[in-house]
């Protein structure tokens, strides 16, 4: 799956490791989502949504 | 290599160092009972009636038990990320542990070596121990 959270975070100048504090998750899976070796579960994705205040589908979409 | 020594050097969430406090006392806990139940069994102990004996004999199981219990806490507490590593290492460990012994059973019955029940039961854990980190360093880097 095609994610833009890596994008989204840079523009709101966050690091990896605060992002990671804003959803509850570890850094590690911050890391997995961004480079696209992990699919977030459908309550995480709408953390990040929320987080974000963008609707899902234009955060993550099908490869 | 580059890649699991990140892994290492990532920050201990509260979960791990948690679940990491835990396994250090019971793995104390289980180094003590087990060299006490050996030097019991083969020597004070050696008189005393069978289910005593049994009890005495089993008493080290109870950490690894307890090893369990924390480790099934801590896969409620940790993200879903670690948890899909945890239960992807403990599956794979599993199935791999569970082949060994499979092969070494008919390998045994065919006659081309021999062990003793014991032997081949105590070794069970600790082998599925080992294989765990090896398939879990395994997973840890497919999702670097």
């Amino acid at each position: 799956m095609k994610s833009r959270v890596r994008q989204l975070r840079d523009q709101f100048g966050w690091s990896q490791a605060e992002l990671a504090d804003r959803l509850e998750v570890s850094r590690q899976t911050v890391n997995a989502i961004e480079t696209e070796k992990y699919d977030p579960s459908i309550k995480l994705a709408f953390k990040i949504s929320r987080l974000f205040e963008l609707p899902i589908e234009s955060i993550f979409s099908e490869d | 290599m580059n890649r699991f020594r990140l892994a290492c050097q990532l920050p201990m969430t509260a979960a791990e160092t948690r679940y990491t406090r835990h396994l250090i006392g019971a793995m104390t806990v289980y180094i003590g009972t087990l060299f006490g139940s050996i030097m019991l069994l083969k020597g004070p102990a050696a008189d005393w009636p069978l289910a005593l004996r049994a009890v005495l004999a089993v008493l080290p199981a109870l950490p690894v038990a307890y090893v369990g219990k924390i480790f099934i806490v801590y896969l409620g507490e940790c993200d879903e990320l670690v948890r899909r590593i945890e239960l992807e290492a403990v599956g794979l460990s599993s199935l791999i542990v569970g082949l060994l012994f499979l092969a070494a059973g008919f390998l045994m019955q065919a006659g081309v070596f021999s062990l003793g029940g014991g032997t081949v039961a105590i070794w069970v854990f600790p082998l599925l121990c080992g294989v765990y980190g090896l398939t879990k360093w395994l997973a840890i880097r497919r999702y670097q």
